[in-house]
């Protein structure tokens, strides 16, 4: 069984700069009370679940780096006891390593392009990081060491139970490829959509962008091709979920002029109007609320699919993965997506943008 | 932390009665006030030298030093006359470094690959560990290229055992070819008989902070904790000598009039004054999150002084058991043994164990590694 006598878990240190001296160690309880970003409060929640819940003990460490050796680390294994294992909650920016462990890494930012950025990065720095890593919760990430390709093994933890409460509203798209100010400040001015507006359709297909995907030229070219589709089929809605960046601080405006410069930059043509049959959502949108629609997913590069419930998946009638033609899909990621869908989910490729492959883009998730 | 395999250094065949050559890269003595890295390099140079097993010369940027230029830099505690002779004369009368001699660098390499045997010296991966710590810039620069230096070297000197298992963790190859530099305290012989000779000076009971103000230090547990009631009553304290470093905007203007009342910033000061300030301490606090090495702690103890210390990196080896240690987040931890160390009998009772501990550091046991490493040991 995973973390079988409990988990010692290090904790992302720049999100507790502003933290009470409480101390190295500290229970799941206490980490929650701190104002973290979504992405590491979700994390924290899921390793709650599934390690406390269970019986096994679960201790959350700041700051492991000081416990290098000798009587700080002996300090440190008297309080961890029969503990065995080791989770580095990675922000991409620093991966923890603790001696004598098994040491896995649950990388909690893969939707946010600086943070994939920074962890290929250190993985570059440090390549023999990589190949320490038992497994990585709810990743597929293969990393190089010298000539070695090395993927921890893949390991899913899902959240459980109902995880929101449909908080999305919808806005209108409008695209004009003089100026992304003008299109955010009409959405702003035009406000939300009737909560009814998905009602009117009976095919769905729901995009959630995320960060990195808003940022990888060729998803551009994707999504920018899927919305001139969209302009044949009006009786067919096409939903945009707005890309969340840091999480603690996003807007409205934000997250629209991150989504509409992708494709500015990078889409090619689309009509300069608003496209009735092409909404966005500017949070999760929850499938519960649309019982009569037939509904598709698309799930895009970084999407933190173990933030939801097999239960929210079990909605659409269709889940498909939009990849770069050149990234390899291991079998470990279409198992570990399946076991999160609860069914095999479709792999839509999409072509790289013109120049070709980037160096060291081949052998990630 | 279980040990890594050690292994017997490759050392080259040595003439009878020739002394092997070793050229070290003295760059951090080009600066102009030693402290730190430049302090380590004059150290180990000083070693080498009061050893004589090997035919030392120097190098900077690939270009070889005058022997004589570093020596008398050496015997001034100041690079500037060595770095003016550098910028005015190298054209005329400097020449490239033999790249055929064994090249040791005290510090991360700017290039690496250039001698056949290189080896250098990691003094902490705080870069690595904690970047937050650490500005962008400082980050990449120490970062980049750590792999491909700690690949060309033949051997990884490690300031500390601390370091070295945090390097190991990392990059377990180097395992075998890392072995353990460990600095020692020299202060100016007619400090002590200069201090004698002056008044004591007038500051009332207080312990010393030292070192450069930046968040690894970790001074805010001393804020947190002179706010608690046990604490705020002490007539104690605290002298922070040190310039003001990086990431730190804010904490000073932010400091309350009863946090001012108790704590004193020097800012950069001399050796003597520092030596001045910590011989009338009633001990030294040290509440760094991480170090490489913590070359105050040993200044202290050979001053007789006890460290109240954070239970972090390298403390409890250099400080061994002339201390009082805490969790540096635990500002309980941290006022528990404030109120411990503080107690007359307890302080009583680490005095004696400081010079005994200070004097297991020395210039012997700098020199030894890099002396096995050239075959001379």
């Amino acid at each position: 069984m995973l973390f079988d006598k409990g988990l010692a878990v290090s904790l992302p240190a720049r999100e507790f700069a502003h933290a009470p001296p409480q101390g190295a160690l500290w229970e799941a309880e206490a980490v929650l009370r701190q104002n973290l970003p979504g992405g590491l409060r979700a994390a924290v929640q899921l390793l709650r679940d599934h390690v406390e819940a269970a019986g096994r003990p679960l201790i959350f460490i700041l700051r492991p780096e000081i416990f290098t050796h000798g009587e700080s680390l002996a300090w440190l294994n008297a309080r961890l006891g029969e503990i065995e294992d080791h989770l580095s909650l990675s922000d991409g920016v620093v991966v923890h390593l603790l001696p004598g462990r098994r040491n896995h890494l649950f990388f909690y930012r893969s939707s946010q392009a600086e943070a994939v950025a920074a962890l290929k990065r250190l993985t570059v720095r440090v390549p023999e990081l990589a190949p320490q890593l038992v497994s990585q919760v709810n990743c597929c990430l293969g990393f190089s060491a010298g000539k070695t390709k090395y993927t921890p093994r893949p390991v899913l933890l899902q959240a459980t139970g109902q995880a929101f409460a449909g908080m999305a509203s919808f806005r209108e798209f409008y695209f004009n490829d003089c100026g992304i100010e003008d299109s955010v400040a009409r959405s702003e001015l035009a406000g939300d959509l009737p909560a009814d507006v998905l009602a009117r359709y009976g095919e769905i297909t729901y995009i959630p962008i995320t960060d990195v995907a808003a940022a990888d030229p060729g998803f551009n070219r994707y999504l920018a091709q899927r919305i001139r589709v969209a302009l044949g089929t009006p009786e067919r809605l096409l939903l945009l979920g707005a890309p969340l960046a840091a999480g603690k601080e996003d807007t409205i405006p934000r997250m629209l002029t991150r989504l509409l410069r992708g494709l500015l930059e990078h889409g090619g043509v689309l009509p300069r109007a608003v496209l009735r049959n092409v909404v966005i959502a500017t949070a999760l949108l929850d499938a519960a609320d649309l019982p009569d629609a037939k509904l598709e997913l698309v799930v895009p590069e970084g999407f933190e699919f173990w933030r939801l419930p097999r239960g929210y998946y079990s909605r659409f009638a269709k889940i498909s993965v939009a990849l770069p033609l050149h990234r390899a899909v291991p079998p470990e990621l279409l198992a570990m997506l399946t076991a999160a869908f609860g069914f095999s989910p479709e792999i839509v490729w999409f072509d790289p943008p013109p120049g070709g492959i980037r160096a060291g883009e081949n052998d990630d998730e | 932390m279980s040990k890594s395999p050690r292994r017997t250094l490759k050392t080259p065949a040595i003439a009878r009665g020739a002394k092997p050559r070793l050229t070290v890269d003295v760059g951090p003595l080009l600066e102009t006030f030693w402290t730190g890295i430049p302090v380590f390099t004059r150290r180990l140079v000083q070693a080498l030298l009061a050893d004589g097993r090997v035919d030392l010369s120097y190098c900077f940027n690939l270009t070889e030093l005058p022997a004589a230029k570093v020596h008398a830099a050496l015997g001034m505690g100041t690079g500037a006359f060595l770095r003016h002779h550098y910028e005015a004369h190298a054209y005329a009368s400097y020449r490239p470094v033999d790249t055929g001699a064994p090249l040791l660098y005290p510090s991360n390499k700017k290039v690496a690959g250039v001698s056949p045997r290189e080896a250098s010296v990691v003094h902490d991966i705080s870069t690595l560990a904690m970047p937050e710590n650490h500005d962008t810039a400082n980050v990449d620069h120490h970062m980049d290229s750590l792999a491909q230096e700690l690949a060309s070297d033949e051997l990884v000197l490690c300031a500390s055992e601390a370091t070295q298992a945090a390097l190991i963790t990392y990059f377990p190859s180097t395992a075998a070819k890392t072995r353990v530099m460990h600095q020692y305290v020299d202060w100016p012989e007619g400090f002590a008989l200069m201090d004698h000779n002056l008044p004591r000076p007038e500051l009332g009971r207080y312990a010393v902070v030292v070192g450069t103000i930046e968040p690894r230090k970790n001074l805010s547990i001393l804020l947190h904790a002179l706010s608690l009631p046990e604490l705020r009553d002490s007539d104690l304290k605290f002298i922070i000598i040190g310039k003001v470093g990086w990431l730190v905007e804010g904490f000073l203007e932010a400091l309350t009039p009863a946090q001012r009342e108790r704590l004193i910033f020097t800012g950069f000061v001399s050796e003597f004054v520092k030596y001045r300030l910590i011989a009338h301490a009633e001990f030294m606090v040290f509440p760094s999150l991480y170090e490489g090495f913590g070359i105050p702690a040993l200044e202290a103890l050979s001053l007789g002084k006890p460290v109240l210390a954070a239970r972090t990196s390298s403390f409890p080896e250099v400080i061994g058991k002339a201390g009082v240690y805490f969790d540096p987040l635990s500002v309980v931890e941290f006022a528990a043994a404030l109120a411990e160390i503080e107690a007359p009998a307890r302080l009583a009772e680490l005095k004696p164990h400081t010079r005994d501990q200070a004097a297991l550091f020395t210039p012997e046991r700098m020199a030894a590694p890099a002396l096995e490493w050239m075959g001379v040991a």
